[in-house]
């Protein structure tokens, strides 16, 4: 169980996250949603010391994260939201790298599963450098999924993936919840959200606005689109004049 | 109509003015920026800040020199116009094809209506800003010269300044020709780096010889030998308007002239298409490696630091600053002949001189101060991983203090052959120099992290960090002052103790109080973070 409470950051007098307080349970596929900049990767960082919070604590199985996070590592994998890392390293040097960074013993069997499902076979050996976007996310996802953790934290999976790709990762974060373990990402996409979410946590500049389930969320607005509820929430909707004063004008 | 084309040309390359200026000074920008300044008030301020330096060094630069009568040695006057030319040519070459090729940002401009030209132009001033910090003493000694002449103040600074700017110019666009011509050829396009690596590694040791032999050679009278094709340049400033001066001063004009005709005709109408496909070879140049399966974190991370280094063009712009930018100051500012054969008594004073050498050498431009930053993304990424920060920053600091001891290692080496220094001196030098390395690597290396960025877009840019060439040539000048007077204070005392062992040991005990107070200085605000 993951439990993040009065959780704050700020950089100067910008507050990017603002007392965030949420449980997260086994077994759940939690997402966060939000407009860009509304804190998303700011609270996913701070799960896996990236940043450090200006305040407030965040609890992974009983340990308190800034006191044991050699050990709460151990339990997480993540994937950062731009996979433009290590890119100096060929795929099989990145995977070595997370393989011994887990002390993980024997990895050529499920590297080799991942490596077929997400079709990298004639490509291990080359620098992530030299791979599209979306190439060099499945390396960075097959590299999170090596180690086979409790906790997954992805921030934005998603982005760069084929159809293909996109679906066997949504099976798999599926398959991991169902074996009792946890799941949190973030996303933008709310078809995704509402696939895959039990829970949800919607922010927005800094601020948590909802923290439920999607069907509850669906529940409290009936004949409304998940799209709809959010931009209600999160956003605006209501901008067709702002859309048509800014289309009907011409700069040129 | 042509107005308007003028009012959109100079709000184009305004705008390109800008961006270059705040790549150029990160830090300098992120402070403004939190003060509240934006728009033009921030390129100003820049720009402000950038001349304020300039002034400071012309003036400190100017006391420095104030001694020597270069009008009476033109043998001096044209060895240290090559010197300080010779570092301009090589920092021009390397900033144009940073800037040009090795950068991230150009290809952004490709899809924007700017003209080849405003690109062109903006781009060599941002060079132009990033090599005047080294080669400011060149005014120096162009007006220092005219004024022991007697030329008057108003005309003698305004002919110093001339003469500089066009001489610099002339550099620079003869340099941008060679670049950007040498990246025509379908070979260069193909292996842009290496390329480039040799041709800067074979104009690096021309330099360093040329260097060398310069300072090697003196005539009878105290003066250096003349450079033949550099003393119209010692008559113009010497004495502007005699036929010698001004004809020289035509000659540069001409030169000039015909510069901007052919890089309008030959290297402006390709410049962007060349941008690209170098760029894209960038792109290519990427390599396939055959597997060897290691469990062994440490031996990843050593292929991961090693990679790192395979950054275009850095291995060689860490030589050029750890080598041959101190030379060129210690040599112009603080250079004095070792005598050989010393007594043992002198032991302290070659390890001090080891010291003060591994301060020389080790700069905002070195590996140890850059290495965190050749990370980008992967640092914060590494950070989530259950594997020690610690222990991942000692490997960096390892490598980049055993790359900086080689470097130092072979600098003194050739020093104490030229000197012939006697193999104990040399032993205490190098010694030296390990420590001095060890201490200074520390300072760069918490730096690094201190000032880390992970979004530059060439190496100028991350060499830049902090305060740009005016701190790594401020610095410079004072770890040279302060070394030359410890120096030379220890060697007096030396000398003339009649138990120089106390003094040594003193000396000794000085160093180890000092030394021990900076590593635990380290260890507790550095280090200890990532226990």
């Amino acid at each position: 169980m993951i439990e993040i409470e009065d959780l704050s950051k700020n950089y100067g007098k910008k507050t990017a996250l603002k007392n965030l307080t949420l449980t997260i349970e086994p077994g759940q596929i939690f997402g966060f949603l939000g407009h860009n900049g509304a804190g998303k990767s700011t609270t996913l960082k701070s799960l896996v010391s990236i940043i450090e919070p200006t305040s407030g604590k965040i609890v992974v199985d009983g340990l308190e994260l800034k006191a044991n996070r050699q050990a709460i590592k151990e339990k997480i994998t993540y994937v950062p939201d731009t996979p433009d890392i290590f890119l100096q390293l060929t795929a099989m040097e990145y995977w070595d790298l997370l393989a011994a960074a887990y002390n993980l013993s024997d990895i050529s069997e499920r590297r080799l599963k991942l490596v077929t499902l997400f079709g990298m076979e004639e490509r291990v050996d080359e620098t992530l450098s030299s791979f599209s976007h979306g190439m060099r996310q499945k390396a960075i996802l097959i590299g999170a999924l090596l180690s086979d953790p409790d906790i997954w934290i992805l921030d934005e999976p998603m982005q760069g993936l084929d159809p293909q790709a996109a679906y066997d990762l949504k099976q798999m974060m599926k398959k991991h919840a169902q074996k009792g373990k946890t799941v949190i990402f973030s996303t933008h996409n709310l078809d995704t959200a509402q696939q895959l979410c039990d829970q949800l946590a919607i922010l927005k500049q800094g601020e948590l606005i909802y923290n439920g389930s999607v069907q509850n969320l669906l529940n409290q607005h009936e004949n409304e689109s998940l799209e709809e509820i959010y931009l209600g929430i999160a956003g605006r909707i209501d901008d067709q004049e702002m859309v048509d004063d800014i289309e009907g004008e011409s700069h040129v | 109509m042509i107005l308007k084309v003028k009012a959109m040309f100079n709000r184009q390359f305004k705008a390109l003015m800008a961006v270059n200026l705040r790549l150029l000074n990160p830090q300098m920008t992120s402070k403004y920026r939190k003060k509240g300044l934006v728009g033009t008030k921030m390129t100003k301020k820049l720009l402000l800040q950038f001349v304020f330096n300039l002034l400071i060094f012309g003036v400190i630069y100017g006391f420095s020199m104030f001694t020597i009568d270069y009008s009476k040695m033109p043998g001096m006057f044209t060895s240290y116009i090559l010197m300080f030319l010779i570092l301009g040519i090589s920092q021009s070459m390397f900033g144009i094809y940073n800037v040009f090729f090795a950068g991230k940002d150009l290809n952004s401009y490709a899809p924007l209506p700017f003209k080849q030209s405003e690109i062109f132009i903006s781009k060599i001033v941002t060079v132009v800003l990033n090599i005047v910090p080294f080669t400011i003493p060149l005014v120096t000694i162009l007006f220092l010269t005219g004024m022991r002449n007697g030329v008057t103040l108003p005309v003698n600074l305004v002919v110093s300044l001339i003469s500089y700017l066009l001489v610099l110019t002339i550099v620079l666009l003869i340099c941008a020709i060679i670049v950007l011509k040498l990246t025509q050829i379908k070979t260069v396009q193909k292996h842009p780096s290496m390329t480039m690596n040799a041709l800067m590694m074979i104009s690096l040791a021309a330099a360093m010889f040329g260097i060398l032999s310069t300072n090697q050679a003196s005539n009878a009278s105290g003066d250096f030998i003349k450079i033949k094709f550099l003393l119209p340049l010692f008559y113009l400033s010497r004495d502007p308007f005699s036929s010698g001066g001004l004809i020289t001063l035509l000659t540069l004009f001409v030169i000039l002239i015909g510069l901007i005709f052919g890089v309008k005709a030959f290297v402006l109408p390709h410049l962007m298409d060349q941008v690209t496909q170098v760029s894209a070879s960038f792109q290519r140049n990427t390599s396939r490696r055959k597997h060897h399966e290691s469990h062994s974190i440490v031996k990843i991370l050593n292929l991961y630091n090693r990679q790192l280094l395979h950054e275009p063009n850095l291995l060689l712009q860490v030589l050029v600053n750890s080598v041959m930018v101190p030379l060129i100051f210690v040599i112009s500012f603080g250079f004095a002949r070792i005598p050989a054969d010393l007594p043992l008594k002198w032991v302290g004073v070659f390890f001090v001189g080891g010291i003060a050498l591994a301060f020389f050498n080790t700069n905002q431009g070195t590996l140890i101060a850059n290495l965190i930053a050749l990370d980008r993304e992967n640092f914060d990424f590494v950070k989530s991983l259950p594997i020690s920060m610690k222990k991942y920053l000692r490997q960096k600091f390892l490598l980049g203090f055993v790359f900086q001891n080689v470097i130092n290692l072979v600098l003194v080496v050739v020093i104490a052959i030229v000197t012939k220094m006697s193999f104990v001196m040399l032993i205490s030098t190098i010694l030296g120099s390990f420590l001095g390395t060890y201490l200074v690597g520390q300072y760069y290396f918490a730096r690094d992290f201190r000032l880390r960025i992970t979004n530059w877009t060439s190496i100028t840019e991350l060499f830049n960090r902090g305060g740009g060439n005016f701190e790594m040539v401020g610095i410079m000048f004072i770890i040279i002052i302060v070394s030359v007077i410890a120096l030379v204070a220890y060697s007096m005392a030396i000398f003339k103790a009649s138990n120089p062992m106390i003094i040594n040991s003193l000396v000794a005990i000085l160093i180890l109080i000092v030394s021990f107070a900076v590593h635990l200085h380290y260890q507790k605000y550095f280090w200890k973070k990532f226990n």
